[in-house]
């Protein structure tokens, strides 16, 4: 099997695990390309307000992600007429989805961990 | 295009001097219009929302600076000779430290050096940000502290409400609460609770105790453990289960002495034994009010009362569902409710708010931010002493100055060696103000009047105390930056060669204290209006006419235990008995019984009919607080005689 590394030869594997930003960037980024108050307003969305990125993280992860060859600029844009054209999209490279895909294991693995221990706690 | 309001414009050039050349350069404009965006969505929120995101934006931004200067200084670190990119100035960084380093050492022997000037600046600066450390800790404590429970976000109060006035809030009867509960399904978790006064005997001084009555699920609801003991289990506090409690630990200690031994101990109430099987300690804290005990309570056995609304009910909405789809679902539910039961439901809707909503009201929010303003303005006159304070030290500088210039220091050298020494002295001041509103705060807390649930007492905590220290780094920028760029347009190489300065620069140094002055009038004389406005609005609320003159009025309180007085009669001879023996008292001029005092708030509307006056369906119900007074009531204090 061949696997992917990116431009400075690490493995998918090698970047794991991945800080809490850097993983819901990735999973925004997974269904459609997004600009930064896009990325910012669906991790909202999706967490129930639990993961709220300041711009300032939020782009701190993308500079990151960048280097590492998990995202890169997009050059979709939408209508002019629906969105401001200065703006900058990003979407998710194949070698940030294998790095995504890797963590997803890893996290389920973590969650088959402590199931059913005692320290679970009920969510009303 | 539109245009970037001037908060976000602000926080951009902020963001853009704190974040390395390379980021801003990449992402600057992006970040820019994203907090644009979000700043926009904020518009209307109110300042809670408004708040947080700065704040979260500002430690956000502090974050990502700190981190990516680490990662450029470890990359320097590997790149040890070349010209390394994307470093603001890569060659003067160490001597930028060791150069901090020395301005700091500097400062703190100029501190010392003019002791009575240092004094003075210290505690000017001390008091304004203790003064405004003691605001924002209510601010703090209101308005932007998370609540203490979980899933705080959905969790929502429901009262019963009179339709004709929206922002009335009842108390909700037993059988409407489990028709919400067994009749919607927006809702994941319901809890209930009633108060009632009971007699605790069997102990050296019988007391009376706030008993909440709750449903078992309370404290687990609430994620709660207690510090000794454990609390309810789910399946207690049903009709014939063994009767249990859960003393609070103020109880614990001041009833029965912090005894170890207390769970599995029986406590007498109201004559009934009950079981203590466990303590909650004093951070416990439930929105509802401060109770000495709880007891277990499915209410099952109120299941058919429609009629008494008495109930506390919290419920929270269900993960994904949206507040107004919980609110919607509980308000058709009431209209039903009241078709099906006209006669105890009649008028009756439901009236659903989030926890935040309970505390603190418009009013408390408006006053605490007018402080906020007054104390503000406190700091500012207090800065602005201090910068003609220290104008008048840079002036008797100048000589040291033109020194450090002919040896080649440069003019911005001297500013930021100036400005060290305004931060350090503030600083000195803000940990000083910081010791000063412990008292602040505490005084505070004593002088709110009304009583407010335990979690909205304003306390010092690590927000307080960030907001405190960069209040004073704020302050000492503030009044350090005009003697420091003073420097900038002084005649420094005059007052070396001959000791004078020019006429121009005389002058200017002389427009600027005025302008101090005028400024520092300015602001005390609004200060002074404010301070007048307040002072005549609380006069206005003691003056007001209560309808009897309370001077050598003592009032005092008793309930009489059920089980020993359950007849009419004999209460009213254990009254009859009591004004009998008050009489007796030497200086007593008169006396009176009543179930409520005048201006008592929290009892419970009591709904009435008039005989032969049959309310319309469409009528308003009669509603009101219902006062039960002795003969006599009002006469002691010299008022009219009933």
């Amino acid at each position: 099997m061949i696997e992917m590394v990116n431009s400075t030869g690490a493995t998918p594997d090698q970047l794991l695990p991945l800080s809490i930003p850097v993983f819901q960037v990735l999973i925004s980024l997974s269904e459609r390309d997004l600009h930064g108050y896009g990325v910012i307003g669906d991790i909202r969305q999706r967490t129930d307000d639990e993961v709220v990125l300041s711009t300032s993280t939020l782009y701190g992860a993308i500079k990151r992600m960048m280097r590492d060859g998990l995202v890169e600029q997009s050059d979709l844009r939408p209508a002019p007429e629906l969105d401001d054209e200065r703006r900058r999209y990003y979407r998710i490279t194949p070698f940030g989805r294998e790095v995504a895909a890797g963590e997803a294991r890893r996290v389920e693995r973590l969650a088959e961990m402590i199931r059913g221990k005692q320290f679970q706690t009920r969510t009303p | 295009m539109r245009k970037t309001p001037w908060p976000v414009r602000l926080f951009s050039a902020v963001a853009n001097s704190v974040l390395p050349r390379g980021f801003r350069r990449e992402f600057g404009a992006d970040q820019r219009d994203a907090i644009a965006d979000q700043y926009r969505n904020l518009q209307g929120r109110g300042l809670g929302p408004a708040v947080r995101f700065w704040l979260h934006e500002t430690a956000g931004l502090l974050a990502t600076a700190t981190r990516e200067y680490g990662e450029l200084l470890q990359r320097r670190r590997r790149t040890p000779d070349r010209r390394r990119p994307d470093f603001d100035s890569p060659k003067r960084k160490p001597e930028m430290l060791n150069t901090f380093r020395k301005d700091l050492l500097y400062a703190f022997r100029m501190t010392v050096k003019t002791p009575v000037v240092t004094v003075i600046a210290i505690v000017s600066i001390a008091l304004g940000v203790a003064a405004n450390t003691t605001i924002f800790s209510v601010l703090n404590s209101w308005l932007l502290r998370p609540l203490p429970y979980p899933h705080a976000d959905r969790m929502l109060v429901l009262y019963e409400n009179n339709r004709n006035d929206p922002d009335d809030r009842e108390l909700v009867s037993p059988a409407n609460f489990f028709d919400w509960q067994e009749r919607t399904s927006s809702f994941a978790v319901w809890v209930a609770s009633s108060f009632s006064s009971r007699s605790l005997t069997g102990i050296e001084r019988p007391q009376q105790m706030t008993v909440a009555l709750v449903t078992p699920n309370l404290f687990a609801e609430l994620g709660s453990d207690p510090m000794r003991g454990r609390t309810f289990a789910a399946d207690e506090g049903g009709p014939e289960d063994a009767p249990v409690a859960v003393l609070s630990e103020t109880t614990w200690r001041n009833q029965f002495g912090a005894d170890p031994d207390i769970v599995g101990s029986t406590i007498m109430l109201n004559g009934e034994a009950h079981a203590v099987i466990g303590v909650m300690p004093e951070t416990f804290d439930y929105i509802l009010g401060t109770v000495n005990l709880w007891i277990p309570s499915t209410f099952e056995d109120q299941r058919d009362n429609r009629d008494s609304r008495y109930l506390n009910v919290t419920a929270w909405r269900g993960t994904d569902v949206p507040f107004e789809r919980a609110q919607a679902e509980l308000v058709a539910l009431a209209s039903r409710l009241e078709e099906e039961y006209p006669t105890a439901n009649e008028n009756w809707g439901v009236n659903v708010q989030t926890v935040r909503e309970q505390f603190p009201g418009r009013t408390d929010t408006g006053l605490i931010l007018v402080l906020g303003v007054v104390v503000g303005m406190a700091l500012l006159i207090a800065c602005a002493n201090v910068a003609s304070l220290l104008l008048a030290k840079t002036e008797a500088r100048q000589k040291e100055l033109a020194v450090r210039v002919a040896l080649g220091a440069g003019r911005g050298r001297l500013v930021q060696q100036l400005l060290t020494e305004s931060v350090v002295l503030a600083l000195i001041a803000g940990g000083l103000g910081t010791v000063l509103s412990i008292w602040g705060v505490g005084g505070l807390r004593e002088a709110i009047p009304v009583q407010i649930p335990g979690f909205f007492q304003p306390r010092l905590d690590g927000a307080v105390i960030a907001f405190s220290l960069g209040l004073s780094v704020l302050a000492g920028l503030t009044f350090g930056i005009t003697p420091a760029t003073q420097v900038l347009s002084s005649d420094l190489r005059g007052a070396l060669t001959d000791g004078t300065r020019s006429g121009s620069a005389s002058k200017r140094k002389k427009r600027l204290r005025s302008a101090f002055v005028m400024a520092e009038f300015a602001m005390a004389l609004t200060i002074l209006i404010a301070a007048a406005v307040l002072t005549n609005l609380v006069n206005t609320t003691i003056d007001v006419d209560p309808g009897y003159d309370s001077a050598n009025l003592l009032t005092m309180q008793f309930t009489l235990p059920q089980y020993k007085y359950e007849r009419a009669e004999e209460i009213a001879q254990f009254v009859d008995n009591l004004d009998r023996e008050l009489d007796q008292l030497p200086g007593s001029r008169g006396r009176a019984f009543t179930n409520r005092l005048p201006r008592a708030f929290g009892l419970p509307q009591s709904v009435f009919t008039i005989d032969g006056q049959p309310t319309e369906r469409s009528e308003e119900p009669r509603a009101g607080w219902l006062s039960v007074i002795s003969a006599h009531w009002i006469s002691p204090s010299g008022r009219a005689a009933t």
